[in-house]
């Protein structure tokens, strides 16, 4: 038994060193007037002061707003996937390509990614738009450079990289449901539809909320697309809560206050993940 | 329970030698600096009137290979200093430079000289308590900093650091589209002739077409007709927000004029293409535009942008005729010393040095007032790629006529003003308000950051 403690040890203390110390350390200094550069002696606490701040900040509620908008991504990305998975592993040849051609963005590096969307959509001579003029659209929309475009284009650009990952496993989750229901169903006389509803989608539902979960924590924490695509603009229509924090932190260097912004993020990430926990009993079969 | 004390126990104990670990490796990480300057003196030992060997840390974001020849010229000259340069960027990049020098300065690294990039990044610094005050040592070697130098570097009283290079604005033209318009090198000129300067240089169509004008994303490009201004040119002075002005007002106008005339390249481009304002005016997309001396050396050509046709060079407009054109504001880099410092005095001989003569030996146009601007021109033809690319004449002229305007130095929290007053503005010029909603909204934005700080 002690020799287990041993064994886990290592593993304890990195936890320990790299995870919870500085979770603990950035809980505290949210409350704390403070700048990383500045040496520990000018910490000054401030209370709930930064908490105050942040609920009259516009620039953060409309980012956390944004983020609320972009969770949308997760669900309508898991329905492409679940719909082209289930096409892909019974009714096209060569499903092998497919699922290769649908991971390639996963792999590739997101900067490289970004930056071909970019002139993809370039507002003047870009091909979308120049497609849209041709089927005889008189003003296309500026893409990454209209405020109210550009969440939607940043949403479908992180649909369209993420869908390789879920198509993959809602086909390695296809692939776990039994043939000989789909027989008995078919012997019953069950239609295609009938049979998706009844089997396929119960059967995949611990895919789904596995998916759901991992996807609604990834999507609240997307940066570096953010990052490399828009910079948060044009005037913060695609700024979400981590890219504010590292605005805040690493250009305006106000630790104190970006802390705070990250408990907030922490916090709606744990209520959301809670929710799924208890919501799943009323949908998810094992 | 007897379990858990004893995991207790061993998560502690491997914790404390951990820390003796860390400890030790900090240990031997300062004492390496130190043993080394202890083993300087048999080779400088020879300069007998001077105190013992110094070690200072230099901070910069440009590439090594630049700056090493003249920390040399300096270590010539003073054998007991030893100048060990520790480069932020290797790429040349001072906001990426100003990243890494607050994480050195906030991981204890014990640097001793920093320089910043634009008064912005100065004050900030100088407001969180990095750098220390000049006063003392300034007064000391009994020097009046204006007869000296054409900035002001004064934060409320008190000098944290020295200006280094001198940067103020004119406008870049390309000759030989200026010369195919017709149109003359301008001497003396408005906004308004300015933007029929651009309308007549803009021409074809697609994506070759080539703008009159390109503005890139900076704040001064909003607040063009307020930086041309002699007094009271920042977004807020003297704790007055000062967008309800004028001047604004006139800014405005003239980038929504250059973008609703298509003129100037698409503000929606600018930013959706992260458009870089080098090549813009080096592949002749853009025929004019608005910079500083910093691009003087760029206009006879760099490796990555040779200069394929000849640049002249046009002062600063101005708001109304009557009133002088090439006035701007006058900002620059700042070098600093570290609050942490240990050798104050020989710090600040060497940033002293760096500032004046330093300066002249790299050929930079500098905030020094005894600089020879013949020899600056000459040298700066003698470095270009391609020298007979920059015309020589409107140069001169631009850099004896340019009258900087003294910089009132930005409140700590300049960043943040500019994020939002550039918020504002870009959704005017995308056009998601009027111009009255732009002035009235950033005006209380701006006034809100400037209640928060006070």
């Amino acid at each position: 038994m002690r020799m287990g403690y041993l064994f886990v040890g290592p593993m304890l203390l990195g936890v320990m060193i790299f995870t919870l110390i500085p979770m603990i350390f950035s809980f505290t200094l949210s409350f704390t007037k403070w700048s990383f550069v500045t040496g520990f002696d000018k910490i000054k606490f401030i209370g709930l002061d930064n908490f105050r701040a942040l609920f009259q900040d516009d620039v953060f509620l409309k980012s956390l707003g944004n983020n609320f908008i972009m969770l949308l991504a997760v669900p309508i990305g898991m329905v492409i996937a679940l719909l082209l998975a289930v096409v892909i592993s019974n009714h096209v040849y060569a499903p092998g390509a497919f699922k290769v051609i649908y991971f390639m963005p996963q792999i590739s590096s997101v900067v490289a990614v970004a930056v071909v969307w970019q002139v993809l959509f370039h507002p003047s001579y870009g091909p979308v738009n120049g497609f849209l003029s041709a089927l005889g659209m008189d003003n296309p929309p500026k893409w990454l450079a209209d405020p109210n475009f550009a969440l939607p284009s940043v949403m479908l650009l992180m649909i369209w990289i993420d869908l390789g990952v879920s198509l993959i496993i809602y086909n390695a989750g296809l692939k776990n449901i039994p043939a000989d229901l789909y027989e008995a169903a078919t012997i019953d006389g069950a239609s295609k539809w009938a049979q998706f509803r009844s089997i396929t989608l119960p059967l995949l539902t611990p895919t789904t909320f596995f998916l759901l979960v991992t996807g609604i924590i990834g999507n609240f924490k997307s940066f570096a697309l953010i990052k490399v695509l828009t910079d948060g603009g044009p005037a913060h229509s695609t700024s979400v809560v981590v890219y504010d924090m590292y605005q805040t932190a690493f250009v305006d260097l106000q630790t104190g206050y970006a802390s705070s912004m990250v408990m907030i993020l922490f916090l709606c990430l744990l209520a959301i993940t809670a929710l799924q926990w208890i919501g799943q009993k009323f949908w998810v079969n094992y | 329970m007897k379990k858990n004390m004893f995991m207790l126990v061993l998560i502690s104990v491997l914790l404390v030698v951990l820390a003796g670990c860390g400890n030790s490796a900090s240990n031997t990480n300062n004492a390496s600096p130190n043993s080394s300057a202890s083993s300087e003196p048999e080779a400088t030992g020879e300069s007998p009137a001077t105190a013992e060997p110094v070690t200072i840390k230099v901070a910069h974001w440009s590439p090594e290979a630049d700056i090493t020849p003249i920390l040399e010229a300096y270590e010539a000259q003073h054998p007991n200093v030893t100048l060990e340069y520790v480069e932020l960027s290797d790429s040349g990049d001072s906001v990426a430079g100003m990243k890494k020098l607050d994480l050195l300065v906030a991981s204890g690294e014990d640097l001793d000289v920093a320089f910043m990039p634009g008064a912005t990044d100065y004050s900030q610094r100088a407001g969180l308590g990095l750098m220390t005050p000049l006063n003392d040592l300034i007064a000391k070697e009994g020097i009046t900093l204006s007869d000296e130098y054409s900035i002001d570097p004064t934060i409320d009283g008190n000098i944290y650091a020295l200006p280094d290079t001198l940067e103020n604005y004119f406008v870049l033209l390309n000759k030989d589209k200026l010369d195919a318009a017709g149109l003359a090198v301008p001497t003396e000129w408005t906004w308004e002739e300015y933007l029929e300067y651009a309308k007549k240089l803009t021409s074809g169509s697609g994506p070759s077409k080539t703008y009159g004008t390109y503005f890139h994303t900076w704040a001064m490009y909003w607040e063009l007709a307020l930086i041309n201004q002699a007094k009271n040119n920042n977004l807020v002075n003297e704790g007055t927000v000062n967008i309800d002005s004028p001047e604004i007002r006139q800014s405005l106008e003239l980038r929504s004029k250059a973008e609703q005339d298509q003129i100037a390249v698409p503000y929606a481009d600018t930013i959706s293409q992260k458009l870089a304002y080098r090549s813009e005016y080096f592949t002749q997309h853009a025929a004019m535009i608005v910079t500083g001396n910093w691009m003087i050396g760029s206009a006879g050509g760099s490796e990555e942008f040779p200069a394929t046709f000849t640049t002249a060079f046009a002062p600063m407009p101005s708001n109304a005729s009557g009133q002088p054109s090439g006035v701007s504001i006058a900002n620059g880099n700042y070098v600093g010393i570290l609050d942490k410092t240990k050798h104050q005095q020989e710090a600040y001989d060497f940033i002293r040095w760096y500032s004046t003569e330093g300066e002249q030996m790299q050929n930079v146009y500098s905030a020094w007032k005894k600089q020879d601007v013949d020899k600056f021109i000459a040298s700066v033809k003698e470095t270009a790629l391609s020298p007979d690319k920059i015309d020589a004449d409107s140069l001169a002229f631009v850099i004896k006529n340019a009258l900087p305007a003294p910089l009132s130095v930005p409140p700590t929290y300049q960043g943040e003003l500019e994020e939002a007053f550039t918020k504002e503005t870009e959704l005017y010029i995308l056009k998601q308000q009027d111009l009255e909603t732009t002035i009235k909204n950033a005006q209380q934005g701006l006034q809100k950051i400037v209640d928060a700080n006070k």
